[in-house]
């Protein structure tokens, strides 16, 4: 009888295999379960998160669109396009809301923007110039099994989200501030401002972004003699381009000009406030008279007391009478000009009239619309009486040519905008203002402040010119041109902002001025003498509007 | 009855050596591999956690430098100070406000501030603490006593400098003002701007990443693999960007100094990032 043997030992080995096998398996689970929640990090969560801010910023570019068109009323702004008022309205307000859903991966993106429409009252721009707040929130769904990739827990503190960061968490949660069941920002801080807190559901878990626009206006500002579209011919040959500034108390009034012959930039030319080495205080203001074209087309007559700019040109000191810096590479672009808003305006004849301006800010003008100026017009200042501000503001809209007369009385500033042509003599434009108003001594200048307190009377504009303002504006119908022909008798003292217009100067017409326009010729003796003054945003227009400011919300 | 011969007999020593020396080359292989395969797990996990930080640590930067008004880097690269509009207004109930924007102008150009004001046609002087502006006009820019104790940015102005005290007033305008820290150049007409503006300072401190804002610390990031987060700024006309970079060594790489640069730069994740607001000055 054989004895039985038991081979218990034989599966030792195998076990011990297995054993090492599950715990080598153990460890490659707990770091595949790593692997996948830092996966779900900077695969899914960075996705979302990114994403989200990029739905904001559409969200932001769809109104800073839309703010945009707001400059021309024809577009119908903020009514159009999935536009509706907010509510409820804001205060300040108006606003308007749009949102724009479902796009992105699988319909995951979604942004909801406002804008509400603000007011300057500090006196920075004009109040009847508005500038924008665009508030967007993009919403990003967040893919993946919900909680899976949750670096760090929420602290104690909440059910599920908490009101701070100090105790929201840290790393990744902190960041990214992920919603998984509830919206954290609505139960929180409600609409932002601490209003309407509501326990809102989120139907996914997401990720949300808030940015915040400032779009303010973008002036163009009167900073050199001449701004030219096309083509510049001028000055005429035997008159010149050059500046002065009328703040500056030591120059004399342009009515009474000091010629200064035999001066720099060549022989025998002439500048009413050229570089005489006698009188070093007309020297620092003369020689600003800068033209610049946004194209190659530029020829001269007289001389340039100031600085020149061509797009593509060969301009060059040996073959011009250039006083300043020469560049040929130098882009402008200048917009068409819309037409402004006329509600609320007074009707008036296009004729023989008088129109009395009452308005007390450049801000608050007394708004006039006629179908064109034909006759002799003039603007009388209702506010001469006044012992506290006898100044007045006018704005006259034009919907057709200007022909005739137009006299502004002392004391009046008037912004003339007009549709069609305009073609009259330098005598026809009589602005009877003068430069430095008429009691202030010294109404201020760069470094040198104005007097304190200012006497009641003190007229807010230094500039004579800058109480006519002629605007043309842009055509909208294909193939249509505008021009402006002014020629002698008399000299002008009024700006022209008019890009779409041809502007032609002809005989022995002075203008003291700044000219935007399409293509500029002169002849003879016309000349452009540009003021200084001029060179700020209250006697500027609005081309266009700009984002100034961008804030994200990070709570 | 013949009893049945024992089939496991002893063995012999040399039978029993050679088991042994074979059992245990194969646990010491079994163990080593076990080891092995469990610094491979570590490294591998610990490479991500890595990775998730270096992004987080751009993520942050990108997000606040955006927002900034001036960013300021150190001269090693890894400090970085971000001086961000004060959007939310703190009225201590743990639920801010936002913050209304205001507009000023810098020459002809408006800008928006939030809780801020900008004085123009400031003065500095290098190596002084004293600035001054014509500001004594009811319709200009000027100092004030509300500016005393709040932060300034502007050109030549070191980050996190403050004004300490107005001087020189007239019916609330004053053309004086003195600064906590030296203007680091000379400038005639430069435009400060002044207000209650958030500070966020990003810096290393040990094997931390850390994010002051106004002071409150948060770790934003904390490595045992050297993270080097490295960031500059390029200033243009009146925007800037920085370029940042993080990177860190992973714990695998062994070898020497030539082959660890390789492997720390091999981890490298960049960020460019532009400002979006104006500048408001080069600190």
């Amino acid at each position: 009888m054989k004895t039985q043997v038991h081979h218990g030992d034989n599966g030792n080995i195998l076990i011990c295999a297995l054993c090492t096998i599950v715990i080598i398996s153990l460890i490659g689970a707990n770091v595949l379960v790593n692997c996948t929640r830092y996966y779900n990090i900077t695969a899914k969560q960075l996705k979302a998160w990114k994403e989200a801010l990029y739905a904001a910023e559409a969200g932001g570019d769809a109104a800073f669109d839309e703010v945009r068109k707001a400059l021309d009323p024809i577009n119908l702004s903020f009514t159009t396009d999935g536009w509706v008022s907010a509510s409820p309205s804001p205060s300040p307000g108006p606003a308007w809301t749009k949102t724009i859903s479902s796009f992105g991966q699988g319909g995951s993106l979604s942004t909801t923007v406002t804008i509400d429409k603000l007011t300057d009252n500090t006196g920075t721009i004009p109040a009847t110039t508005p500038y924008y707040r665009i508030r967007s929130v993009g919403i990003a769904r967040l893919f993946g099994l919900p909680r899976v990739g949750l670096s760090d827990q929420f602290f104690a503190g909440g059910p599920n989200f908490v009101a701070n960061s100090a105790s929201r968490g840290v790393g990744d949660t902190l960041l990214r501030k992920i919603d998984f069941k509830y919206d954290h920002f609505k139960a929180t801080y409600g609409d932002g401002d601490g209003n309407n807190l509501v326990l809102s559901t989120v139907t996914y878990p997401q990720i949300t972004r808030r940015i915040e626009l400032v779009a303010v206006p973008k002036y163009y500002v009167f900073s050199g003699a001449l701004r030219i579209v096309n083509a510049f011919d001028g000055p005429g040959t035997t008159g010149f381009v050059d500046s002065y500034n009328s703040k500056n108390p030591t120059n004399p009034n342009p009515s009474s000009p000091k010629v200064i012959n035999n001066d720099i930039p060549g022989p025998n030319t002439t500048s009413y406030y050229g570089s005489n080495p006698s009188n070093s205080t007309f020297l620092a203001d003369a020689h600003d008279g800068d033209v610049s074209v946004a194209t190659k087309n530029f020829i001269e007559g007289g001389p340039i007391w100031g600085d020149v700019t061509t797009n593509g040109g060969n301009v060059t000191h040996s073959g011009y009478q250039i006083s300043g810096t020469i560049d040929n590479n130098v882009p402008l672009t200048l917009p068409p000009l819309s037409a402004p808003d006329t509600t609320g305006f007074t009707a008036t004849s296009s004729g023989t009239g008088t129109i009395t301006a009452t308005g007390t800010s450049e801000s608050s003008p007394s708004g006039f619309v006629c179908s064109g100026i034909s006759g002799s017009v003039t603007i009388t200042n209702g506010n001469a009486g006044s012992p506290t501000f006898p100044y007045a503001y006018a704005k006259i809209v034009a919907n057709g040519h200007i022909t005739g007369k137009i006299t502004v009385e002392r004391g009046v500033t008037a912004e003339i905008w007009f549709t069609g042509n305009m073609n009259v003599k330098g005598e026809d434009l009589d602005n009877q203002n003068v430069d430095r108003g008429t009691q202030t001594p010294n109404p201020g200048s760069a470094g040198v402040p104005p007097s304190i307190p200012p006497t009641l009377a003190d007229d807010p504009n230094p500039s004579r010119v800058g109480h006519m303002k002629f605007f043309g504006i842009s055509p909208t119908a294909a193939g249509t041109t505008q021009t402006i022909e002014i020629d002698s008798p008399g000299n002008i003292f009024a700006t022209f902002y008019a890009p779409s217009a041809d502007i032609t100067l002809a005989g022995n017409v002075d203008v003291f001025s700044a000219i935007v326009g399409r293509s500029f010729s002169g002849n003879g003796n016309a000349g452009v003498h540009y003021d200084k003054a001029l060179n700020q945003v209250q006697i500027g227009v609005v081309t266009d509007y700009q984002i100034a400011s961008y804030v994200e919300d990070v709570r | 009855m013949k009893p049945a011969r024992l089939q496991n007999q002893g063995f012999t020593l040399i039978e029993m050596m050679l088991a042994v020396s074979i059992g245990s080359l194969m646990l010491a292989a079994t163990v080593a591999a076990s080891i092995c395969l469990q610094r491979s797990f570590s490294a591998v996990d610990n490479y991500f956690a890595s990775h998730v930080q270096q992004v987080r640590i751009i993520d942050y930067l990108s997000r606040d430098v955006k927002r900034s008004y001036i960013v300021t880097t150190s001269t090693d690269r890894q400090t970085v100070t971000c001086i961000i509009p004060n959007y939310l207004v703190d009225n201590g109930s743990n639920q801010p406000t936002r913050a209304t924007p205001t507009l000023s102008l810098v020459g002809n150009k408006v800008v928006a501030n939030y809780q801020a004001s900008t004085v123009n046609n400031v003065t500095t002087t290098q190596g002084s603490t004293s600035v001054s502006c014509p500001g004594l006009g009811l319709v200009s820019s000027h100092f004030s006593n509300a500016n005393v104790g709040q932060s300034v940015v502007g050109t030549g102005i070191p980050a996190g400098t403050t004004i300490q005290n107005v001087s020189n007033c007239l019916l609330g305008s004053c053309s004086q003002a003195t600064m906590s820290q030296a203007a680091t150049s000379s400038n005639g007409n430069t435009t400060l701007t002044i207000g209650a503006l958030t500070n966020v300072v990003y810096s290393v401190v040990n094997q931390s990443i850390q994010r002051r804002e106004n002071g409150g610390i948060t770790n934003i990031a904390a490595s045992a693999d050297n993270l080097i987060p490295v960031t500059s700024d390029i200033e243009l006309l009146n925007t800037e960007f920085t370029q940042s970079t993080v990177t860190f060594l992973p714990r695998f790489a062994r070898g020497g100094q030539s082959f660890l640069n390789n492997e720390r730069a091999g981890t490298t994740i960049f960020s460019l990032t532009y400002l979006r607001n104006r500048r408001r000055g080069d600190g």
